[in-house]
């Protein structure tokens, strides 16, 4: 008995968020291994058929949004939705917060993205051409350039650290002031509370979706723009070229 | 009535100031948020077939104006918890 109080103990210094976000992780792997195990072409189970419709949508996504081949970066991309997706909604479940309702876990995603940013451009452009574009339009934006990549990351973490958080702090305050301050009216403010604490719990449904896709968009936009970019003449071609091709699909 | 000690006097200090940092803060974003969001409904009303790329550009300009929230957001915690 004391040896297991003694291993508690020991686990104790843990943040809750890391057990959530392993737990997270755990739960998807093993999720990815079953639906992965037996992939079939003919006749699909439900489960591919889902799973299937979340690839390929964003693959769609990538394509529209980076405007390139979206195979190289599905992968992260496709993660990073998923996982944040999962991480929100873990703070449905009563007794559990969201690991993301943490700034150390939105912060580590960030740096991922951070990180990938420039993975993907000197892969896509090459070591000097993906330093060169920091330059741009001219050599005076050096500083200004580095400076948004730095707070455009820290907007990333901070967003979804804060959306997520409010919202569970907003459950928590109703229902703190409903058992602590006004505890002499609790019969009558209890159905009140209960009824504000559903909205908000159905708003933090929603915010959960909306902030999953808004991370993923801005980690597509934020690879996307470190893989293509290009000097105004090459983008001037470039536009002209889609446009070409947009109305040739729409006279079809 | 009793003399207020300085530690007090600087948590006080401390709420008034993160609260109104949220509150001044969140007018700006509120205001740009809503017009680009009603600008966007009117050109989904025009074009309808535009709105899958409008939607999406939209959320992205909504991220970009709200992180001015966010940083407020930040300055209202830096004021309230770093010692």
């Amino acid at each position: 008995m004391d040896q297991i109080r003694n291993i508690l103990r020991a686990l104790d210094w843990i943040p809750k968020s890391a057990w959530s976000t392993w737990g997270v992780m755990a739960v998807l792997a093993v999720l990815s291994c079953a639906v992965t195990r037996r992939l079939r072409t003919e006749a699909p189970g439900k489960l591919q058929s889902f799973f299937e419709l979340l690839v390929e949508q964003l693959c769609k996504l990538t394509r529209e949004i980076a405007r390139t081949d979206p195979e190289p970066y599905v992968p992260l991309v496709g993660t990073l939705f998923v996982f944040v997706f999962v991480a929100n909604l873990v703070g449905m479940v009563p007794g559990l917060s969201s690991p993301t309702a943490d700034l150390s876990v939105t912060a580590g995603l960030a740096i991922v993205v951070f990180l990938a940013v420039p993975f993907y451009g000197v892969r896509a452009r090459g070591f000097g051409r993906y330093l060169k574009a920091y330059l741009e339009p001219n050599a005076f934006m050096l500083p200004f350039n580095i400076l948004g990549e730095v707070t455009r990351t820290l907007s990333l973490a901070v967003r979804l650290f804060g959306n997520i958080m409010s919202g569970e702090f907003l459950l928590l305050v109703v229902i703190g002031v409903v058992t602590t301050v006004l505890h002499g009216y609790a019969r009558v403010f209890m159905p009140v509370a209960f009824v504000l604490t559903l909205f908000l719990s159905i708003l933090s449904l929603i915010t959960a979706a909306i902030q999953a896709y808004i991370f993923t968009v801005l980690a597509l936009v934020y690879i996307g723009a470190a893989v293509e970019r290009r000097n105004a003449a090459e983008r001037k071609k470039a536009r002209a070229l889609l446009n070409e091709e947009e109305k040739a699909n729409g006279s079809d | 009535m009793d003399q207020i000690d300085a530690a007090t006097l600087l948590q006080v200090v401390r709420l008034i100031v993160a609260g109104a940092t949220i509150a001044i803060g969140s007018i700006g974003p509120a205001f740009a948020e809503g017009r680009a969001l009603a600008q966007a409904l009117e050109s989904i009303a025009r074009q309808p077939d535009a709105s899958g790329t409008i939607s999406r550009t939209l959320f992205v300009g909504l991220a970009m104006v709200e992180s001015t929230a966010i940083y407020c957001l930040v300055m209202a915690f830096i004021i309230l918890f770093v010692k």
